[in-house]
């Protein structure tokens, strides 16, 4: 049942926010980010990672990626205009400029209430926060008290993540300095995370399952935790595994798994195995 | 009777030097041979004879002078041409010799003397822990032979005959003394060492070496740099502080801003100063406050690309500075093998000196690889036991800008490359990378080169055999077998991956039917082989 509440929740697409759970709530809508091949542009929704990469192999370019249109955000902020409260939700602005794009069109929209929270991170990240801002508003929390609870919220959220190759995140400008010079030499696999919204190497770790251990180490060192989110890319039966043993060490603790959605895709390239987490705030 | 020769001048040091040369040119070949382990390995003699070489070069070219500052010039050239700890611990030894002759232009046999027991004494200083049954028992043999002849007022000659004996006598001691050489059947290598540079000394002085002409070609090949280059800095300026009368930490601090390369070398209130500036003017005249100058060289670097600069009183070549953008911080590492030198570089290790257990580099390219001037600072990583003190060799001669990790095998120094981060701070990388290392189990597997008994049992010349932490652990009559039973040696409860790199001698199909095999074996461990290119070692395994 469709239940109407006079908070709008905005959330980009790079979330992938499941069908359900947009169909279950009237006040929450997703504003598309885009892929572009060349002169051909999809919505972020209208293409999976499996048609990202075959696409890409096609073609024989790399994949780019944009921000929503201004435009797309004027309409989801339109119930503002009307006094409706806009909390929107937006990825890690190291990877996108998602989030200044949004904040400066809500400067269009003056004296009204709109709100946007940079995420510091996406995915499922985003889909904990957008949860925790519909169970606030149906509550009956203020806007303001929302979106300062998913101010803390994406402070104590720690996303890391594994890539088959650094291809991606170099030829998309997304990491720099000394980590993009690093080689598959041994297969080392730099475990990656997001830290003050940019993609830092946190390790070197050499094989997949060791780095998939070393992840998961991480997150032992974390004590009250909220929630655990997997999202990946491929590979079923290593992130079935991933899944089985985050259970068993974690009975109490919600645990969730995700596919990545183009975009994220794009930047990361094929393989990805990401952990998002957040401790209680 | 020998002539005694109770007035010892600059031209019997000499001799003595060339002696000493002469003999290692004989000898080294029989030291090689006193291996402990049945593994191609410490070549100690041939290290020995390499330092040596280095300071007989500098002795021979060097003008007619005092036997002091020849000793010092002896002493210098040691300390940058020094190779594998006998290498380093030999150099020491003229250390010690220059500090007892400095300043004197003859010397008496008392004196002299009494020179070479403080060698014995810096010789003895050099090794972090002394362990007995070593070159260090020999050494103090040697002091006290020197002591009790020094005291009957005899003759430099005798009193080297009686350093000799007494230094003999410890040799053969050696072998009950640790357990390692008795079961091998040999003497300790170093302590060998030890008995023939005095043997040559004796025989130099004495003027009845008949050695082959010194050859040193194999001394001092530096690599050079042929790309166009800019020196930002680039007057090489030395000097010497004489009557030194300021602080050592205000100095630096001073110079550090006016230019790179660094070098202090502080003495009794002397100091030795080496800098790449653009103002050797400005430094000049800031030293003026500290002391007074002498032998002041001013070079400029871009006259030619290989410069032969003095440094102190030993010449060394040395490359100009490259004036581009600097790395804070950057690794040198130590690697033998084509295979494993390009893995070391891929996973971002700035320079990589070739050596390794057979071919260790002498204190110099350490030296090199620092003025080559890519990085503020670096960490060394030796990568093999045999090469750790000429490391920190040239960690005391380079200061602050070197650090070590005291890696001491392949595996180690791959894992603390990995664990390098060029964007955080020194004391951070050294504490990862040290973690790093530690947590990592490795061998080796190689063919004995002769009979030997392990653990009271018969292994022989051909033998596949597996080293762990230079023990023989394991062996076998295939290749296959030895491998496995190292592998399942190494492996433990958390081991989730094995690494073998193999060496120049085998095939990539054969490396990959073994590794495939054993990945078989090991069920749920994951098995990765990679080219190492290593000579004498079939295989380098790690298990992490």
């Amino acid at each position: 049942m469709r239940t109407f509440l006079n908070i709008q929740i905005v959330i980009d697409s790079t979330a992938n926010v499941p069908e359900e759970m947009l169909a279950a709530h009237a006040n929450l809508q997703v504003v598309p980010l885009k892929i572009i091949f060349g002169v051909d542009e999809w919505n972020e929704p209208e293409l999976t990672t499996v048609e990202l990469f075959r696409l890409t192999r096609e073609k024989g370019v790399h994949p780019q990626t944009s921000q929503p249109a201004p435009g797309d955000f004027v309409q989801a902020f339109a119930p503002a205009a009307t006094g409706q409260p806009v909390i929107v939700i937006c990825l890690a602005a190291g990877l996108s400029g998602t989030v200044n794009g949004a904040k400066a069109v809500a400067k269009d929209f003056a004296g009204q209430e709109i709100y946007v929270v940079d995420s510091c991170t996406s995915a499922i990240g985003m889909i904990k926060m957008a949860e925790a801002a519909l169970a606030m508003a149906a509550a009956g929390e203020p806007a303001r008290v929302i979106a300062e609870q998913l101010e803390r919220m994406a402070a104590a959220t720690r996303t890391l993540f594994i890539v088959d190759s650094l291809e991606y995140l170099r030829k998309g400008g997304r990491i720099g300095g000394a980590a993009a010079l690093l080689g598959s030499i041994l297969q080392v696999k730099p475990i990656l995370t997001l830290r003050e919204g940019k993609v830092q190497v946190l390790d070197k770790v050499r094989i997949k399952t060791r780095a998939i251990a070393r992840m998961l180490e991480e997150l032992s060192r974390e004590d009250s935790l909220e929630y655990i989110g997997v999202v990946y890319d491929g590979e079923p039966t290593v992130v079935e595994e991933m899944m089985t043993t985050i259970r068993q060490r974690y009975p109490a603790i919600h645990v969730s798994r995700a596919a990545l959605g183009s975009v994220l895709g794009a930047h990361l390239g094929p393989g990805v195995i990401g952990l998002i987490f957040q401790s209680k705030v | 009777m020998q002539p005694s020769v109770e007035v010892i001048d600059g031209k019997d040091f000499r001799r003595m030097i060339a002696g000493s040369y002469s003999a290692f040119m004989r000898e080294h070949e029989y030291i090689n041979s006193l291996n402990v382990f049945p593994v191609p390995d410490g070549d100690t003699g041939t290290n020995m004879l390499l330092t040596l070489g280095s300071v007989t070069k500098a002795v021979t070219e060097a003008p007619d002078e005092g036997i002091g500052s020849l000793a010092r010039r002896g002493a210098d050239s040691a300390i940058m041409g020094a190779r594998g700890n006998s290498g380093v611990i030999l150099s020491q030894l003229l250390r010690g010799i220059a500090r007892g002759l400095s300043g004197k232009d003859t010397a008496t046999s008392t004196e002299v003397g009494k020179a070479f027991q403080y060698g014995v004494l810096y010789a003895y200083r050099a090794v972090a822990r002394p362990v007995e049954g070593t070159i260090l028992t020999v050494a103090k043999g040697i002091a006290k032979g020197t002591y009790r002849a020094v005291r009957d007022n005899a003759t430099f000659a005798d009193i080297l005959k009686a350093a000799i004996n007494a230094g003999q006598e410890e040799l053969i001691r050696t072998p009950e003394l640790l357990p390692a050489l008795k079961a091998a059947g040999v003497v300790d290598a170093g302590g060998q060492g030890l008995i023939v540079f005095l043997g040559g000394c004796l025989e130099g002085l004495e003027g009845r070496f008949t050695g082959p002409e010194a050859d040193f070609g194999r001394m001092l090949t530096v690599p050079g740099i042929t790309a166009d280059i800019t020196i930002a800095h680039p007057y090489c300026t030395e000097f010497i502080v004489k009557r030194f009368a300021a602080s050592l930490v205000e100095v630096k601090r001073q110079l550090e801003q006016m230019g790179e390369s660094l070098v202090l070398a502080p003495g009794d209130d002397i100091l030795k100063v080496h800098i790449h500036t653009a103002q050797p003017g400005a430094v000049l005249e800031s030293a003026i406050a500290w002391g007074t100058l002498h032998d002041i060289k001013i070079d400029n670097m871009a006259d030619q690309h290989r410069q032969t600069i003095e440094l102190g009183e030993n010449k060394s070549v040395m490359p100009a500075a490259l004036a581009k953008d600097r790395a804070k911080l950057a690794v040198i590492s130590v690697a033998a093998g084509e295979g494993l030198i390009a893995i070391m570089r891929q996973l971002g290790a700035n320079s990589i000196i070739s050596g390794g257990q057979t071919l260790n580099p002498p204190v110099e390219e350490f030296i090199t690889a620092v003025h080559n001037g890519a990085a503020e600072q670096y960490i060394i990583l030796p990568n093999n036991k045999n090469i750790v003190l000429a490391a920190a060799q040239a960690k005391k001669l380079l200061g602050d800008q070197v650090a070590i990790v005291p890696t001491i095998n392949i595996p180690q120094g791959l894992a603390a490359i990995l664990a390098f981060d060029p964007d955080s701070q020194l004391e951070v990388n050294l504490s990862r990378m040290n973690e790093a290392q530690a947590a990592v189990r490795s061998g080796s597997l190689t063919m004995a080169v002769r009979d030997s008994t392990v653990a009271g049992q018969i292994v022989p010349e051909g033998s596949f055999i597996g080293v762990i932490d230079g023990s023989v652990v394991v062996w076998a009559d295939s290749m296959a077998s030895a491998l496995k039973k190292l592998v399942v040696h190494l492996v433990g409860a958390d081991t989730s991956m094995v690494s073998l790199y193999y060496g120049a001698e085998l095939a990539e199909t054969d490396a990959n039917s073994l590794a495939e095999v054993l990945g078989k074996e090991l069920n749920g461990i994951e098995v990765q082989i990679y080219f190492g290119g290593q000579p004498h070692y079939q295989f380098i395994v790690s298990a992490e």
